[in-house]
């Protein structure tokens, strides 16, 4: 597990599927991330980015049901192991760590 | 909703979806492409249809990135193998049933494939000339044009002293001069040597030289030093080390071996044997010496230049004009250009040291191999169509099966490739092994470098691709888009009769092409005979020439001709500078007089004995010939000189004077009949004739034709005596004229064969079409002749539509024919003219051709018992 490494990029569309829970496709992710950080990201990143997340057993797919829209498209839902769950909280707890750290600054 | 999505269905374009298909993976597709889609929407609520559809192009392509691609499973392809397999094995069924339709196909795309290989190894060798030196790009020669607008390869000394010295932009420039001596003397053994160059060393570092032994700076600094190349070292010297041996050089110089270099490339200007530096020749041949030098000479002394900024060339072009013309009165050179290095091979302007090829005849090769190729690839799809029929049920199980059209096309693509592939391999044999014969008939040192490298690997993998594209896609298409309920209700036939006029135009243009060769192939050989046997304007048969190396001695000239006329085998003896009509030491002059235009002009000069023009028989239409005691301050010129001077009759030359070389002043005392000196291919030019035994290097010895061995035996032993250092070389006359033609004799060969092989293919193809439709139509000729039909009628009945289709080629040939060889011949000064009965030849020939060929097969369905078919019912 220690072992792992996450890009930032990465880091980021794991939150993302976190947040999602049971709404987490492709667009809904590129969506997110714009509102959410105001990040103009390109769909076929982000997707990658989930096939290689899946690949690292982080996050888990399946298909979702037909709608209407979408052209009758069925979405394939993404959503978050237990591994990418501890995986997300080793990194904040190592982060906040790493923030603990830092001389505080003050401001006058 | 519905309506809405429904709506955007007819916006989308499906382009960008075809292509995510084509390479993402199955599992992950449907996924992507609703993401797609949805983006699609959100962007056409908010910026309109134009952007959405450019975004979702974008989008799409954006998809093609490793993470996508390499997510592809290998899984998929082990079906397709499999499916694959059976293409090969049903390919190879197809092979084995159909045998004489495999070899006839077979056959004709083979010999379709060779010819496109052993030209493609042709025109790459010509294209290669002097490109593989590491400085090709920056490497030029200097090309002189003097101030008549003539095209001169000679650079004098001054021109490369300048740009040595004033040129920043100039990193070296060199002389180079061929030069090949008499003789070479090694120990006591007289050699005859050939490719010999006296060159500023620099040249060596300039373009790619491979050294052995020694090196520009040992080698060459020292007058005298010789560098060898290693077969000319093998020859001289065997397996002794050539190094610090002797060579005596034309009897005026001792040589000592410097250094071994690497035999020249084949595909090089270049071929040096014998290299000795620039020292060496102000040595041996003075006027060298003077590096002001800006006058004309020899036209094998060449200049290259290495330029270090190539954009500064007009700069430098435009500089040396105007230095030229400060040295006007020493040079007759208006201006000087410099030729890339990848030019010079097609520049047939310059003399050049090893050969020229005009470009367009490499073009014309070109364009023989395309048409070669396309008349293998109709003969491939006409048969593949015909026989389409007989696959027919296949394909309609295959469809029925499950089939899919594209699963079909790719069966008859597989199937096309691997006889495609199959025909290349053995092309690739059958051009090996011809190569050398090809090297020898079309007079190319191809074989001398090497041929299978990555480029013809390349070459063939391209050629598979684009013939089997070619060939296959055409059958592919018709076969895999027959329906299955159609064919097996056995309605075919109906199918069929579709592309019928197809491949009957098919049958037409394979025709065009190959009369056309025919024709141009027959014109061709026209005008090379034309050139061989159209009197030139004096007697050229029984002439033997020899060189002499003592040509100003009087005494032994005349000791020598009395010597040969004491035989009757020798009929008589001239000497002259040149013969009439050699092809090398042609000596100008810049002739001034007051009726020339602008006063002057350059005329060729000749030097002749006072029976020259009686030995070759060529008149006088005016004044007198020279008389044994005339002295050299008299001249003759030719008719075409007296024109030039304004005269109408020859007569008012007479008596003129001239004067050339700036200060040699003559008098006209006669005027010569034009005669072709130059060959047919140029004009005649003015000639100016003088009376001068101080220059007669080649004697000129008319034998008798039954007993030309004996008189050549006599020759060699007087000349042997005459010139005991010097190696004897005896020329027929003959045979040097025909040198002037070698580039269209080559041409001729070159159509000749390909014409021939054209005409073989077409008439495979008709072959398999016949006897494809014999073979369909069996049934139908038995009972006809149960019914009464002769042999004849049903010969008719078979061969008629191939024969009328040969016809309208024909027809079609003609004009295209005629205009190529219009275009052809108006190149040339003298040429044959375009006749009728050409047309009717070629005509006949491709017309027998083909009814040959169609009848022996309908011939052989012709006499068929009509009860062994019928029976079968």
């Amino acid at each position: 597990m220690n072992k792992e490494y996450l890009g930032e990029f990465e880091e980021l569309v794991l939150t993302m599927v976190a947040l999602l829970q049971e709404d987490a496709y492709g667009n809904s992710i590129v969506n997110e991330i714009k509102q959410r950080v105001d990040r103009e990201c390109n769909l076929s990143a982000v997707h990658v980015t989930l096939y290689r997340l899946e690949d690292k057993g982080l996050i888990k797919s399946k298909m979702g049901g037909a709608t209407n829209a979408r052209g009758g498209r069925r979405k394939r839902i993404f959503t978050i192991t237990n591994a990418g769950l501890s995986m997300l909280r080793v990194m904040k707890e190592a982060r906040i760590d790493l923030w603990k750290l830092i001389p505080r600054l003050n401001y006058d | 909703m519905t309506k809405n999505s429904s709506n955007h269905k007819n916006q989308i374009s499906h382009i960008p979806l075809r292509l995510l298909a084509w390479f993402c993976p199955r599992n992950l597709y449907e996924g992507i492409e609703g993401d797609l889609l949805e983006q699609f929407e959100n962007d056409l609520a908010q910026h309109g249809i134009k952007s959405a559809r450019r975004r979702l192009i974008w989008n799409a392509i954006t998809f093609a990135r490793p993470g996508i691609l390499l997510r592809n499973k290998l899984s998929l392809t082990i079906i397709q193998w499999s499916m694959f397999k059976n293409y090969l094995t049903v390919a190879w069924r197809n092979i084995i049933r159909h045998q004489s339709y495999t070899i006839v196909n077979l056959t004709g795309i083979t010999l379709a494939m060779t010819v496109a290989i052993v030209l493609f190894l042709i025109v790459r060798f010509e294209y290669s000339f002097d490109h593989y030196h590491v400085n090709a790009k920056r490497l030029y020669q200097i090309k002189g044009h003097d101030k008549f607008g003539e095209p001169q390869s000679h650079v004098p000394q001054g021109v490369i002293k300048a740009l040595r010295d004033q040129f920043p932009a100039v990193e070296k420039a060199v002389n180079v001069l061929r030069w090949d001596p008499r003789v070479i003397r090694v120990g006591t053994e007289n050699i005859k040597q050939t490719n010999t160059y006296f060159m500023h060393p620099e040249f060596l570092e300039m373009i790619d030289v491979t050294w052995i032994e020694g090196s520009v700076e040992q080698s060459l600094s020292e007058p005298y030093h010789v560098v060898l190349d290693e077969p000319t070292a093998d020859k001289l010297f065997g397996n002794e080390d050539p190094l610090g041996k002797m060579i005596r050089y034309d009897n005026a110089m001792d040589l000592t071996v410097s250094g071994v270099i690497e035999k020249m490339p084949a595909h090089t200007d270049f071929q040096f044997q014998m290299i000795m530096s620039y020292q060496t020749l102000t040595k041996y041949q003075h006027q060298y010496a003077n590096e002001e030098h800006w006058g004309g000479g020899d036209s094998w002394f060449h200049g290259y230049a290495l330029i270090n900024e190539p954009s500064a060339i007009n700069t430098i072009e435009n500089q040396l004009a105007r230095m030229v013309a400060v040295h006007k009165d020493d040079t007759n050179y208006a201006n000087f250009e410099f030729l890339p290095f990848s030019k010079m091979h097609f520049d047939t302007d310059t003399d050049p040291f090893n050969y020229v090829i005009p470009l367009w005849m490499v073009q014309v090769l070109i364009c023989i191999a395309i048409f070669i190729i396309l008349m293998g690839t109709i003969n491939f799809v006409n048969l593949a169509t015909a026989q389409a029929t007989t696959r027919s049920r296949e394909i309609g199980v295959r469809k029925v099966m499950g089939g899919g059209r594209c699963s079909i096309i790719q069966q008859f693509f597989t199937e096309t490739g691997v006889l495609v592939s199959i025909s290349v391999l053995l092309a690739c044999g059958i051009a090996t092994l011809a190569m050398p014969y090809a090297d020898n008939f079309f007079n190319t040192t191809v074989t001398q470098t090497k041929v299978w490298n990555g480029s013809a690997i390349a070459y063939l993998l391209l050629l598979i691709l684009v013939v089997t594209l070619f060939a296959g896609s055409y059958p592919a298409l018709l076969l895999s888009g027959f329906k299955p309920a159609i064919i097996f209700r056995n309605q075919l036939s109906i199918l069929s009769g579709r592309n019928v006029s197809l491949r009957k135009s098919l049958i037409v243009l394979q025709f065009v092409i190959a009369q056309v060769m025919i024709i141009c192939m027959a014109i061709g050989i026209q005008q090379i005979r034309f050139f061989y046997n159209t009197e030139l304007g004096f007697n050229k048969e029984a002439v033997v020439t020899v060189n002499m190396a003592f040509r100003d001695s009087v005494l032994l000239q005349e000791r020598f001709k009395q010597q040969l006329l004491q035989h009757p085998e020798i009929q008589d003896v001239t000497y002259a500078l040149t013969s009439p009509s050699s092809n090398r030491n042609w000596w100008w002059g810049n002739v001034t007089h007051h009726r020339l235009l602008n006063g002057e002009q350059t005329f060729r000069l000749q030097w002749i004995d006072h029976n020259y023009l009686s030995f070759y028989g060529i008149p006088m239409v005016a004044g007198r010939n020279f008389i044994q005691s005339d002295t050299s301050r008299l001249a003759l010129v030719n008719e075409k000189a007296s024109r030039d001077m304004g005269f109408a009759n020859p007569q008012e030359a007479v008596g003129e004077t001239l004067t050339f070389w700036d200060s040699n002043t003559v008098t006209v005392i006669g005027v010569v009949k034009d005669y072709h000196s130059q060959g047919l291919k140029v004009e005649v030019p003015p000639h100016l004739y003088m009376y001068g035994n101080w220059n007669f290097q080649l004697a000129q010895i008319k034998i008798d034709p039954e007993k030309s061995a004996s008189a050549i035996s006599y020759i060699e032993k007087y000349w042997r005596k005459l010139h005991p250092d010097n190696y004897f070389e005896y020329k027929f006359l003959t045979e040097e004229l025909k040198s002037f033609y070698q580039d269209e004799h080559k041409l001729s060969n070159f159509i000749v064969l390909f014409a021939l092989v054209g005409i073989v293919i077409g008439c495979l193809g008709l072959f398999g079409l016949v006897s494809f439709v014999c073979a369909k139509r069996s049934k139908e000729v038995s009972i006809r002749k149960v019914l009464g039909a002769t042999v004849s009628n049903i010969i008719s009945l078979l061969s008629r539509d191939f024969i009328v289709l040969v016809f309208a080629a024909f027809l079609l040939a003609v004009p295209i024919g005629w205009y190529v060889m219009d275009q052809f011949l108006n190149s040339y000064t003298n040429h044959v003219e375009i006749h009728w009965s050409i047309f009717l030849i070629a005509g006949c020939i491709t017309l027998a051709l083909a009814l040959i060929t169609a009848c022996a097969k309908s011939f052989s369905t012709a006499i068929m018992n009509p009860a062994e078919r019928l029976k079968n019912e």
